[in-house]
């Protein structure tokens, strides 16, 4: 291992000077350190991982058992012990908005963006470290406010996590701490997403050019602009429904517009799409990058279809409403716009094949996780041109169709990158190795188990049985199409279960590792990003002196070096530089 | 309608040109070529072995399914495509100790020709199904010269369709004379309509039906709640519409003939089910929709629909 930057010596700089050792509370609890608050990201949505995966097993319990007892937790519910129709509407809607905005949009954005962006641009913190603790603190607290909900009368929001009105108007109160508590998770993010974009403007090491950045941080950068430009809409539809309920007003209800929130609320929550699968998209490229020991694949084009994505996602909100009313003219025009941005994320998956393509492949834990990322993004996004296509999306708008694409792109594609990325940096934040062998059987029974549990419902979605029913066998209805397909329902019941149960390893894992796992050292995956530069965990402040950055993120397997990877940081002999930089001039 | 021969011919061809180009460019790379042929065989006859889309009772369903097959293939074989490639890179180039990766950054004219190809796909599919949705969603109303028509009514959590009588006409409702049971619209004049929980309709004849949103009225407290969205649908029919309040909206089908079979003794019947979240009890709004021989249509509404000439 060769490193160029320097061991940290006290004292060296002003920002040296005015940092003085916290206690304990302002080391790990009110810390600053961005390392930390990623850490602290990390551990709050792992805890409402839990708690979104035990809603979704309860919901699909009630699916495949109505009337059968939910076993341990069944004393929480009704008197019988079974889901209600009622409590069903609560769990799916509580589920959907737990995972959406306490698990994937603050571990892809906040964790990763926290901890890596300084340390990827060669930075010592965030633009704005108090800022950055303030965001991270609106997270649990909104947390709070949401399951608050359970507890106040008439129980938690159930009108869905899109929350349409005029139904979210007259629900139960929970709705309102349901709003509330988007309002903070919003403000957070927004003053996530400022901090992220001044710091990977303004913060960036000497020679980190813009096109020297890893595509995680681009990842997050882009994202970050989503963020900025799209939250503060959601934010004022749920300021809007708030007064909808509260002072009468009747912006959505009444006489009102209801299809203006539709609008509203898209206007943020497809970016919100691409908020939740861009950082993975970035991790997941540095991992392959690593351990494929090769450059990835067309950066330009990777880092620019991201570019695609960002721009082309504000205007394709539309696709989600094609039934709801709007004009049908609309929906051609959305209909174009759908179609097109299916063409960034088809250039990126050609990419990540075209950087497997020749390289020495290690497989890691993070590695097969990325590989499953990639794998079951590829099924995500195509079954994503069904409801691209107006006429098909009559038929399958609101089914289980929906549901399965909806969980390939953030279970199959999001969380795999969570996995993927939380194995890579461990050793980094914790500065102890997971487990390799706990590490791969989790992986392996994740993967199985959860495409048995989503696979199914895109069969099930196609025969047209809708989402959101808590039982498809009624007296009402006399026909009953879907009753004949329950044994699908309770495969995928089963599989779940079994996909909840092998979450039990992950965390087994995560926390044995932190206190048993073996030592790591600085750069256990020999990366090339500055990171590995810095010992394991860096401490306060990172880099001490800034370091000087010469290449690109990619460069495994350069013919300029013996080993097979070569750090941004190293300093190359005169004749090796020459030679770089004419091969840098051809295209390479 | 839409679904032939030659389309599907016309799919192939364009699949075909997706694969040649790309199985030749992974040759020259130093790959086997995937063998494109094969694929294409397979997509169509794996798509038409999905035995779950529910038989189509409606003249346009036939559009939206062949829509749904051309993408099924597309999408299957670009899968098939993707995951051979990524399992032989994955085997071929897993590591080895003392080998090298290959020191490549990119291919322009690579990139250039599957972005340009991914998009030619998806420019096609563009035009192949706008024709499709503007028949199902935008069609011209007015044009139909004696269709059927039938108010439907959404309310939590149930389903109310009103045929117009032998006077063609619809009458007058106001909310403060709902009884639940006997008024359940609030009618002026509850007899001079046709009241039904079913939805009662004749093969191959335009039905144009009004969709309207209700609120929930208490007769005691002269109050009633906020009507709610709701969505139509009918998966026999491949059809879709949600029901916004206050804004109604008017759709249309037309049931294929032959959709009664002998043994139908002149009625058969398929489910309508809320598709869209409208409360606690959402999964119970179901109603029927029963295809009925005229005979049984007339004796079902109590009045011949030819004659009455019904309008909104």
């Amino acid at each position: 291992m060769s490193t160029t930057t320097s061991t940290p010596h006290v004292g060296e700089t002003h920002a040296e000077h005015e940092h003085h050792e916290p206690g304990l509370i302002g080391r790990y609890i009110f810390s600053k350190d961005h390392k930390v608050i990623g850490v602290q990201f990390l551990f709050t949505g792992l805890i409402f991982l839990i708690l979104g995966g035990l809603l979704a097993l309860a919901v699909r319990w009630r699916i495949a058992w109505p009337t059968s007892e939910v076993p341990l937790f069944g004393k929480m519910l009704d008197d019988a012990g079974t889901v209600t129709g009622s409590e069903y509407a609560v769990l799916f809607t509580m589920h959907a908005s737990v995972m959406i905005f306490f698990v994937i949009i603050p571990i892809l954005v906040g964790t990763f963006g926290n901890f890596v962006i300084p340390l990827h641009i060669g930075a010592r913190d965030m633009a704005f470290p108090f800022l950055n603790g303030l965001s991270y603190w609106m997270m649990p607290l909104a947390g709070i406010i949401i399951l608050f909900g359970f507890f106040v009368e008439g129980g938690a929001a159930a009108a869905g996590w899109t929350s349409y009105p005029p139904l979210s108007v007259i629900a139960s109160n929970g709705q309102t701490c349901w709003c509330i508590s988007l309002i903070l998770v919003g403000t957070s993010s927004i003053m996530g997403s400022v901090n992220y974009i001044t710091t990977i403007i303004k913060m960036r090491a000497p020679g980190m050019t813009l096109h020297r950045m890893s595509l995680t941080v681009w990842s997050i950068f882009i994202t970050s602009i989503l963020v900025l430009f799209g939250t503060p809409v959601l934010t004022s539809a749920l300021i809007l429904q708030i007064l909808d309920r509260h002072a009468g007003t009747t912006f959505f209800s009444h006489d009102g517009q209801p299809l203006l929130y539709q609008h509203l609320f898209w206007f943020y929550s497809h970016p919100a799409v691409y908020i939740m699968i861009l950082p993975a998209m970035g991790v997941v490229s540095d991992v392959l990058s690593v351990f494929a020991r090769k450059p990835i694949f067309g950066y330009r084009a990777m880092a620019y279809s991201m570019v695609g994505i960002s721009g082309l996602g504000y205007i394709v909100w539309g696709h989600h409403m094609f039934q709801s009313g709007m004009n049908p003219a609309l929906g051609t025009t959305f209909m174009i716009s759908t179609m097109l941005i299916a063409l960034p994320s088809a250039v990126k998956t050609f990419n990540w094949l075209g950087t497997l393509w020749g390289g020495n492949i290690q497989f890691t834990t993070p590695m097969l996780n990325a590989l499953a990322f990639v794998s079951m993004f590829v099924i995500g996004g195509l079954s994503g041109i069904f409801m691209a296509a107006t006429p098909v999306d009559i038929h399958i708008h609101d089914t289980y169709f929906i549901v399965g694409h909806i969980h390939y792109v953030l279970f199959g594609g999001s969380l795999f990158g969570v996995f993927a990325g939380v194995a890579f940096w461990f050793p980094k934040m914790f500065g102890r190795m997971l487990n390799e062998t706990l590490g791969k059987i989790h992986f392996i029974g994740t993967f199985i188990t959860f495409n048995c549990t989503f696979f199914p419902m895109h069969i099930v979605g196609a025969a047209g049985m809708p989402r959101r029913y808590a039982a498809y066998a009624v007296e009402q209805g006399t026909t009953n199409t879907w009753a004949h397909l329950q044994p699908y329902n309770e495969f995928m019941t089963y599989s779940a279960l079994a996909l909840g149960a092998f979450q039990i390893l992950l965390f087994v894992n995560i926390f044995w590792s932190i206190f048993a796992g073996k030592k790591a050292p600085r750069n256990p995956w020999n990366a090339n990003t500055l990171e590995w530069t810095l010992p394991s965990p860096p401490v306060h402040g990172n880099f001490f002196p800034i370091p000087e950055v010469y290449r690109g993120p990619y460069e495994y397997s350069s013919p300029l070096v013996a080993e097979d990877y070569l750090p941004q940081s190293r300093k190359l002999d005169p004749e090796a530089e020459e030679k770089e930089r004419r091969m840098e001039a051809e295209g390479h | 309608m839409a679904f032939n021969m030659e389309r599907l011919r016309a799919a192939s061809i364009a699949i075909l040109m997706l694969a040649i180009p790309a199985s030749r460019l992974f040759a020259q790379a130093g790959e086997p070529a995937p063998r494109a042929g094969a694929a294409v065989a397979l997509a169509p006859s794996g798509a038409a072995a999905i035995p779950l889309m529910p038989e189509i009772i409606s003249t346009y369903g036939a559009s939206v399914d062949w829509l749904f097959y051309l993408i099924l293939g597309i999408t299957l074989f670009m899968m098939i495509l993707v995951f051979a490639l990524f399992l032989l890179f994955v085997v071929k180039y897993r590591h080895q100790e003392g080998r090298r990766a290959k020191f490549v950054h990119g291919n322009t004219r690579l990139e250039w020709i599957w972005t340009s190809a991914t998009a030619a796909v998806l420019l096609w599919l563009v035009f192949e199904q706008r024709d499709t949705w503007n028949e199902i969603k935008q069609k011209d109303l007015a044009t139909f010269e004696n269709p059927y028509v039938v108010r439907v009514f959404a309310e939590q959590f149930g389903w109310h369709f009103l045929y117009p009588g032998p006077d063609g006409k619809f009458e007058p409702s106001d909310e403060k004379d709902i009884f639940p049971g006997i008024n359940p619209l609030g009618l002026k004049d509850p007899k001079a309509d046709k009241y039904s929980s079913v939805l009662m309709v004749p093969e191959n004849v335009p039905v144009i039906c009004e969709l309207i949103s209700l609120g929930k009225y208490d007769q005691e407290s002269g109050k009633s709640t906020l009507p709610v969205l709701h969505s139509f649908f009918q998966p026999n029919l491949r059809f879709k519409q949600d029901l916004v309040p206050f804004h109604p909206a008017k759709i249309w089908f037309q049931i294929l003939p032959g959709t009664l079979r002998s043994q139908d003794n002149g009625e058969r019947k398929f489910e309508i089910a809320c598709a869209e979240l409208c409360g606690l009890g959402h999964y119970t709004m179901r109603a029927d929709l029963q295809v009925l021989s005229e005979e049984k249509l007339k004796a079902g509404i109590g009045y011949d629909w030819k004659t009455a000439k019904g309008k909104f």
